[in-house]
């Protein structure tokens, strides 16, 4: 049995707000009190700069450092030098695209250019740049459409796939439907024409069990935020053999073997300067979080997104989009999803309105923004009533 | 008090000067980045170079249209200067609601666009008087 009651005394700001319905998770999570323990420990006890100095302290910073890397690693089944330290999703995937895509998709050479595949469903995070970088290199950027019945891919999108592909990325879980592509299908026609896929696991990381190997993905990446722990920190995971071959994209402090250019070994190749090491500190304790949450806890998640779907589709004017998971997006007819959000607000019930940064998403269900009620493991089925109740306010408002 | 109050509602539901001015001196555009939402906002001068009349047209919230409603009930007969002028809080004074943080940028979709426009419609006839003295 999910024992909500208990989860939730683990989240210091349900304390201080008792009658808050936080239904925003997909875009940034609560944190639980031994996440920000980890960190004050950090500040408090072994504040050094890393790879430096060798006094007891600093050595601490080390340690403490390279063990969140092995904790990243053994979450998503990973060795622990495929773990590069970055701030957010976005910094991984320009990452990628800068160091390993500039090398790899070819500029036109006026007989066919190369292409890079994304999807519909993508977060700006793993589509901008992308389009960035077929725009310097005169490649295509070819886009797998999203069925709007479904909100997953459509069937027979991975025909875009073909051998000018160089990179295909997608997401794990779009953050706005909440529908989980099916990666092994893209993966085996990606690597059938040696294509290299980008996995972005920012949403699907808080919702199932990551193994990279399994998955075969060539990069992926997850940050911290969404996963119960602090903002600013998140790693990229590549294959070691593809992380070797890659040029830094940023120089400076800590990245370098000796003078002119002999750069260090991956990961510290691209961690230049001063790590967020209390951030990885506190994102090693969010991994030791969610590996102590009971099985099951996206069942629940699953289970109240479920609900609230059902009950916003029995209203009048409300329109419910094709959504899957833990994530239910919703219109009201008349009614800006702006206004919508903020009697919501009004109700302490914090959801986002807004286009979710999925532009190419939104232009394809034919909307400027729709409102996103999101799960985590501390909502229950109250919640969804006050939801319910809430947008029943909105509707007589609005009347 | 409620930000979605009867004044509020009522000039979302029937926003005042709605639509197009076909002879107008000043045309602005505008997006709100957060969410898409489009204002178009038509000026038109009398001889004395004062505003004569004023029309928008949103695809917007509740609050970005009935704001801008609001805001162009005031417009006629100030002059391009003083409508420059108006600070954000005689802004928020004139709509009469409480704008959280959130907000801020429906409430003034429509203000910003017309302020835009006017430095656009300034700097193109200094431009034009240089030309003249030339």
């Amino acid at each position: 049995m999910w024992n909500v009651s208990q989860i939730k005394k683990e989240f210091p700001v349900f304390e201080k707000y008792p009658s808050l319905v936080f239904l925003d998770n997909a875009s940034t999570t609560q944190k639980p009190r031994a996440v920000l323990k980890a960190m004050t420990d950090f500040y408090e006890n072994d504040n050094a700069n890393v790879n430096r100095g060798v006094y007891a302290m600093a050595e601490r910073a080390d340690a403490a450092y390279e063990s969140a890397r092995r904790s990243c690693a053994e979450f998503v089944g990973a060795e622990v030098d495929e773990i590069v330290f970055v701030k957010n999703a976005t910094e991984a995937a320009n990452l990628v695209a800068s160091s390993f895509g500039e090398k790899v998709v070819g500029s036109d050479d006026g007989a066919s250019p190369d292409n890079i595949v994304v999807t519909e469903l993508e977060h700006h995070s793993n589509f901008l740049p992308w389009q960035e970088l077929a725009s310097r290199k005169g490649a295509d950027l070819r886009i797998m459409r999203v069925d709007l019945k479904t909100g997953n891919l459509v069937d027979g999108s991975l025909k875009l796939i073909d051998e000018k592909t160089k990179i295909v990325a997608v997401t794990m879980m779009s953050n706005v439907l909440g529908v989980m592509p099916d990666i092994s299908g893209i993966v085996e026609a990606a690597h059938a024409v040696g294509a290299k896929v980008v996995c972005d696991a920012a949403q699907s990381a808080a919702h199932e069990r990551l193994d990279m190997k399994k998955l075969d993905v060539d990069f992926a990446f997850v940050t911290g935020h969404k996963i119960f722990g602090p903002m600013g920190i998140g790693f990229l995971y590549g294959k070691k053999e593809l992380l070797e071959k890659m040029p830094p994209i940023m120089t400076g402090g800590g990245m370098i073997k000796d003078l002119p250019d002999t750069w260090l070994d991956s990961p510290s190749r691209f961690e230049a300067g001063t790590p967020n090491v209390a951030g990885a500190v506190g994102l090693m304790a969010a991994i030791e979080f969610i590996r102590n949450v009971p099985k099951g806890w996206n069942v629940h998640e699953d289970k109240l997104a479920k609900i609230a779907k059902d009950k916003l589709s029995g209203l009048e004017k409300v329109h419910v989009f094709p959504c899957e998971n833990s994530i239910v997006s919703f219109s009201i007819e008349g009614v800006h999803p702006h206004d919508i959000a903020s009697i919501l607000a009004d109700n302490d019930i914090c959801v986002r309105a807004g286009h979710h940064c999925a532009k190419p998403l939104m232009k394809a269900l034919g909307v400027n923004a729709t409102v996103r009620a999101s799960f985590s493991i501390y909502n229950t089925e109250e919640d969804v009533d006050k939801l319910i109740s809430a947008v029943k306010e909105v509707l007589n408002t609005f009347e | 008090m409620d930000l979605y109050g009867e004044i509020i509602l009522d000039h979302f539901k029937n926003p005042r000067n709605a639509g197009t001015i076909d002879d107008a001196d000043i045309i602005g555009e505008d997006l709100n980045p957060l969410c898409g939402d489009k204002v178009k906002t038509f000026l038109k001068l009398d001889e004395n170079g004062l505003i004569q009349r004023f029309a928008f047209c949103a695809d917007g919230c509740a609050i970005s249209v009935a704001a801008t409603s609001i805001i162009g009930e005031g417009l006629a007969g100030l002059s391009l200067q003083e409508l420059e002028s108006l600070e954000n809080e005689k802004i928020y004074e004139m709509i009469g609601v409480p704008i959280s943080t959130g907000r801020v940028k429906c409430a003034l979709l429509g203000i910003s666009c017309i302020r835009k426009a006017i430095k656009l419609y300034k700097a193109e006839n200094a431009e034009k008087g240089e030309k003249n003295k030339g």
